[in-house]
């Protein structure tokens, strides 16, 4: 009994230390975004006995955090919106009806899902120049929802796929025809498949770096991973300007998570887990 | 209300026909139930008149109107599914509303009917529930309240109980029935369960292997079975089937069962014969009928009301008779029944068919 | 007969329907831009829109003649076959540690999976500044136990540059396969757990021989998940060392970005053929590792 609690205890210690390993890098910069940079310089582990709230107000105005976010925002949502509806789309034709080709659609689409991003990046950078999309919230918009199509078409065709037949001849004798059943049953009926992609493609759209990094040039248009790593490397590295920055981008994803934790999780290992 | 017709009926998957030309003719009103084991073509038959089906050959008309390319949507029919197809993300009143929305009818009629038809099947309590919230009959309700509803020219039902325990089966059916009776409404029903098809049905229309086997009502295709697959299929325990020979003597027939005799006085032509025998027919007497089947019993069955009693018919099968609760024979004894006049079947027994009822 | 192929055409009209943006964002976006790589690959691409013919001339230099992009390989095959061990095996034990029902599993579960949620960008800063050689963490501690003697600048000795950026990465990713593995835990039908804590066999005997094998089709998918993503591996480098030190970090992804974006070469076809070549081993990798299990699958069963 007395070796049972201890190896309890010292398992339980092991899993607090993992838990500071994770989690406290979040609260040191959480930390160092409330303090300027030559209070960090002096002392970065000390605590912000006086946090300074107005470096998130002067990040926003004298930093552009405010257009980042903005930009950040607009892009992810707008991407998110359109893959979803296309990808629903394209799922519910290859879920729902039998017609030539069919596999070879869904092979095609699905096996992009493993291909390197350099594969595409080049052209996509040519094409984004040719067509005067370069350097432009759009260009981005639309590899962004490029990207994130094949994963997302993958995803809810299965769940489409399972939804019972009957459903759909009960409809049709109710009167609904092709589009129609697409609205009022497809998408309803295969809402939580929806939410999980919604999520997925959000979060791994927010966090894009790569593609961004490509695409766009200007400060204005630029979004939060790109502002954030625009003070990096510079000579003088302002320390607590880039922490207040890092705290902004950070924010939505740990309040949407604080929310919806579980469909998070869930979404975010649904390509993993067949 | 309609009449619903099949005539010349053709589906083929490919090459491969399932529905092989089907005639059927459903009366304005008729309870016409669609029987036969899994795989013998009744629901497809059933999906063909609701247009999820298309028909290879052959005409199917409502009310005297050809169907055949019209959606199902416009042929006026309403549909109750064996999985009832309840749509999971709206209520027991949207359910039931769905169908009327899409036609326009006026917000306040939907309401009314939708009223009228879940106080008839007693879902008031229910209207707000969604239907994981429901239990396994209440959904079978709203499945059949959201045909109700349509107030259609046919219902169709494809295996509408077999999702239900056995209990909450027998009080539903009579349900379904008083419901037909209720509403007066042709009604097209399919299932593999002889007794919703005996009780429920105006007629029965018994289906093997894609063809119509017979049609009758329930009292006449017990009685007088066309050929032997509808006699072996109705009754429980079913009708004994024994392999026999005919052979003519005088002006009548003699069959020879194993070693049991029978006398018909109709004449037959010499050759094999299936000789079909309804259990409940062979109860014991004093009388020798058209003969007397001997043997051993094999098995005592008691069921509290009657007593399924096996023999085995010396040099031939297993005989079952369905007996009243007083037989007190034993495994091993010896027993002798007589066939009566008139309850004796002959099929030929390459095609099944009747030859003769004596 | 008429009706039957009018239905038809309405049918097809509404795959079309259905289809159709898909198709063409993925035609214009995917396919395109898939087939104009591979031929870009064979030319020499000046940003005037000179396009030079140069056949296999690009290939032949990477594959020969560019010791960066053989270090470039050699790294990432490093990061990718040492990372999903890491990623897979730490969280698997963190994953069983909360099976066991611990105390706050909640919030441990919690806890772990957010650095997954997180930018990578903001990961890669977060680790920079970790390993920073006067004020760091990490050197902080070394020094508060007394081994002045092991503190560096992580990130720019080319010795540790590597190592450093794995474990900032494993970092991230650690909590991802810890859920996974979670989730296929408790899919296990509980009486085998159960059966072997009646056994009474050792945690170390009952994880080799009863909880790895009935995960195993978990783990190889993880393993083989990791693998390929890392073969992707950028913004975490191009973020923290730009490939260096001394190319000590440099990656394929990050190589042929710098040809084609860094670089004032104003090259798109070589890039493009390091892109091509990179695109083939990774498909013969997925495809080669997929054989691989599958076939040891069939065997087993």
């Amino acid at each position: 009994m007395r070796r049972d609690w201890l190896s309890r205890g010292l398992l339980w210690g092991a899993l607090a230390l993992y838990t500071v390993y994770t989690a406290g890098p979040f609260v040191w910069v959480a930390n160092m975004s409330l303090r300027t940079t030559p209070e960090i310089m002096a002392a970065p582990y000390a605590p912000a006995w006086t946090p300074h709230w107005w470096k998130f107000v002067e990040a926003w105005t004298t930093s552009n955090y405010g257009t980042y976010l903005w930009n950040s925002v607009a892009i992810c949502v707008a991407s998110v919106v359109i893959v979803t509806l296309v990808g629903a789309m394209a799922a519910h034709a290859l879920a729902r009806y039998r017609f030539r080709g069919r596999r070879i659609v869904g092979a095609a689409i699905f096996s992009t899902i493993i291909f390197p991003p350099q594969i595409t990046i080049i052209a996509l950078f040519q094409i984004m120049v040719e067509y005067d999309l370069y350097d432009t919230r759009l260009g981005l918009m639309l590899v962004y929802v490029a990207i994130q199509l094949p994963l997302t078409v993958y995803l809810l065709e299965a769940f489409f796929a399972r939804i019972p037949e009957a459903l759909y001849e009960a409809a049709k004798i109710d009167g609904y025809g092709g589009i129609e059943v697409f609205w009022k049953i497809t998408l309803p009926v295969g809402f939580p498949a929806i939410a999980t992609t919604i999520i997925l493609n959000f979060i791994h759209l927010w966090n894009d770096f790569l593609y961004a990094v490509v695409i766009i040039s200007d400060d204005n248009k630029r979004t939060l991973p790109l502002g954030i790593q625009k003070f990096m490397g510079d000579q003088m590295e302002d320390i607590g300007m880039i922490a207040t920055g890092m705290m902004i981008a950070v924010i939505p994803v740990v309040l949407f998570y604080a929310f919806f934790s579980e469909r998070l999780i869930q979404g975010m290992t649904a390509g993993a887990v067949k | 209300m309609a009449t619903v017709e099949l005539s010349r009926v053709w589906k083929r998957y490919g090459q491969v026909p399932v529905i092989h030309d089907v005639s059927l003719r459903v009366e304005d009103g008729e309870f016409m139930v669609l029987l036969g084991p899994s795989g013998c073509g009744k629901s497809t038959t059933l999906r063909m008149i609701a247009g999820l089906e298309s028909i290879s050959e052959g005409e199917v008309r409502i009310d005297d109107r050809l169907m055949n390319g019209v959606p199902a949507k416009a042929r006026d029919i309403a549909m109750v599914f064996q999985s009832y197809a309840l749509y999971p993300h709206m209520n027991v009143r949207e359910n039931l509303g769905f169908g009327l929305r899409r036609r326009s009818v006026p917000r306040e009629e939907i309401a009314a009917r939708v009223a009228k038809a879940a106080a008839s099947l007693g879902l008031e309590p229910y209207l707000d529930r969604r239907p994981h919230a429901l239990s396994g009959g209440q959904r079978q309700r709203v499945a059949v309240g959201r045909a109700i509803v349509r107030d259609p020219k046919v219902f169709l039902f494809d295996e509408p109980l077999s999702n239900l325990d056995a209990a909450l089966r027998v009080s539903t059916r009579a349900e379904l029935t008083g419901l037909h009776r209720r509403l007066g409404a042709t009604m097209v029903y399919v299932t593999h369960d002889q007794v919703e098809a005996m009780t429920m049905g105006s007629r029965i229309c018994i289906m093997q292997d894609g063809r119509v086997a017979q049609v009758g009502t329930p009292m006449e295709v017990y009685r007088e079975p066309a050929n032997a697959f509808v006699a072996g299929f109705l009754g429980a325990p079913p009708m004994n089937l024994l392999s026999g020979r005919a052979e003519p003597i005088g002006g009548g027939t003699e069959l020879r069962v194993g070693e049991a005799v029978l006398r018909l006085p109709q004449p037959l032509p010499p050759g094999s014969v299936t000789v079909g025998v309804r259990p409940e027919t062979l109860q014991p007497s004093g009388e020798v009928g058209l003969g007397r089947l001997e043997g051993r019993i094999t098995s005592v069955e008691q069921l509290g009301a009657e007593t399924i009693v096996a023999f085995e018919l010396a040099g031939a099968a297993t005989v079952r008779a369905r007996l009243d609760n007083t037989f007190a024979g034993a495994i091993g004894e010896a027993i002798a029944l007589p066939v009566r006049p008139g309850c004796l079947h002959v099929f030929d027994p390459e095609t099944g068919a009747l030859v003769l009822r004596a | 007969m008429d009706h039957r192929d009018e239905e038809a055409r309405g049918r097809r009209i509404e795959v079309a329907a259905f289809l159709l943006p898909a198709l063409l964002l993925f035609a214009a976006f995917t396919a395109y831009p898939v087939l104009r790589t591979f031929w870009n690959s064979l030319f020499e691409i000046r940003p005037n829109g000179n396009e030079i013919f140069v056949g296999f001339d690009n290939f032949r230099e990477i594959l020969t003649g560019d010791p960066v992009f053989r270090r470039a390989v050699l790294n990432t095959l490093v990061w990718s076959t040492v990372e999903p061990f890491i990623d897979v095996g730490l969280g698997l034990l963190l994953a069983l540690a909360l099976y066991t029902k611990v105390p706050f599993a909640r919030f441990f579960r919690i806890a772990w999976f957010t650095p997954v949620l997180i930018s990578t960008v903001v990961v890669a800063i977060i680790w920079s500044w970790i390993y920073n050689y006067d004020w760091g963490a990490l050197n902080l501690m070394l020094r508060a136990i007394g081994l002045d003697g092991m503190t560096r600048a992580w990130l720019g000795d080319p010795a540790t540059a590597l190592p450093a950026l794995i474990l900032a990465d494993s970092w991230k990713w650690v909590g991802f396969n810890m859920v996974v593995c979670l989730a296929a835990l408790h899919s296990l039908p509980s009486e085998v757990m159960e059966a072997a804590e009646l056994d009474n066999c050792g945690w170390w005997a009952k994880l080799c021989h009863v909880v790895v094998p009935m995960l195993r089709a978990t783990l190889l998918n993880l393993l083989i998940l990791a693998f390929i993503s890392r073969m992707k591996v950028f913004d975490l480098v191009w973020v923290t060392t730009r490939g260096g030190p001394l190319w000590a970090t440099e990656t394929a992804s990050t190589y042929t970005f710098k040809r084609a974006f860094e670089w004032r070469s104003f090259d798109l076809g070589y890039p493009s053929a390091i892109a091509v070549i990179w695109f083939l081993v990774v498909i013969a990798a997925v495809v080669v590792l997929t054989l691989l299990f599958r076939q040891r699958d069939r065997l087993e069963f």
